[in-house]
């Protein structure tokens, strides 16, 4: 299970290497990361659709975890539905901001 | 005779697709239009057009929907978003050829800036800019897309096929380096479908 430490390095990381990211939703999951980035640059996203998520995967040390990712725009964050099979609302999600530079 | 509406005109292989195959195998399909465009020297906003919808489908096919085998929600514009998810996740930028995330980053932003002015040439998002509900460096307030006329009141129209589409973002090198990744992720995706077993 990706660990709140785990998640929060990879976060970072990520954060780093975008300096487009604002903060990131991170929904913790007992097998797989779950991630929603906040994006100031996206084009909205289309009325009445959920946040779009993309299944990719983490190499983590040479043990591969799956990795679903989201972007949502300043003010669709907590606004927008999460897919129907995520199971889990704004709520259950943990924030992580950038680093101070 | 031709297939009955509905039903699958190609080999039974084609017909018992998932959704994010179906999505892979079309953007392959536009993305040799795009080729072949290229090749024949069209004028250009059909070369981009292409090459949109076949990020598009792309896209699409590697959301949790289609690789849940459900049809992917109709919006237009994911090629950017699905950029953005491959700058994320290490094992897949790596099987792309990038030696880590930081090399794959050198070459996103480009890629990003590309993907984001093609998107911008789709028709719905370019009325919208030319009506103020949104804006993009170089053409705000103006509808330049890759599909219909437009025109400023009292102004004669332009049509797309008379634009240059000659800004940075869409210089044919920066487009062909995105055909060229959208090009090797198709190809690494229907690879891996093929060593399933059936």
């Amino acid at each position: 299970m990706p660990t709140e430490l785990e998640a929060r390095a990879l976060i970072s990381e990520n954060m780093d290497h975008n300096p487009d990211f604002v903060r990131c939703y991170w929904f913790p999951d007992p097998n797989e990361y779950r991630l929603v980035y906040v994006d100031p640059t996206l084009l909205p996203a289309e009325p009445g659709h959920p946040v779009e998520v993309f299944q990719m995967t983490h190499d983590e040390g040479g043990k591969i975890i799956p990795l679903k990712v989201g972007f949502v725009k300043e003010e669709e964050a907590e606004v927008l539905p999460l897919p129907d099979w995520w199971g889990q609302n704004w709520d259950n999600a943990v924030q992580v901001r950038r680093r101070a530079a | 005779m031709g297939a009955e509406l509905g039903q699958c005109s190609a080999g039974s292989a084609a017909c018992r697709l998932n959704w994010s195959e179906a999505f892979l195998r079309q953007a392959r399909s536009d993305l040799c239009v795009y080729r072949l465009l290229q090749e024949r020297g069209s004028d250009k906003c059909h070369s981009i057009h292409y090459l949109q919808m076949s990020g598009e489908k792309l896209a699409k096919s590697e959301t949790d929907e289609a690789k849940r085998n459900m049809q992917p929600g109709l919006t237009h514009y994911g090629l950017s978003k699905w950029l953005r998810a491959l700058s994320v996740s290490n094992a897949d930028s790596r099987t792309l050829g990038y030696k880590s995330r930081i090399d794959y980053r050198s070459a996103h932003a480009s890629l990003l800036a590309s993907a984001a002015a093609i998107e911008q040439l789709a028709p719905k998002i370019a009325n919208d800019r030319s009506k103020g509900l949104g804006s993009f460096m170089h053409w705000n307030g103006v509808g330049v897309n890759a599909e219909y006329p437009w025109g400023r009141v009292g102004d004669p129209p332009i049509a797309p096929t008379d634009y240059a589409f000659g800004e940075p973002e869409l210089d044919d090198l920066r487009l062909l380096r995105l055909a060229m990744l959208i090009d090797a992720r198709i190809a690494q995706k229907l690879d891996s479908l093929r060593v399933l077993p059936s």
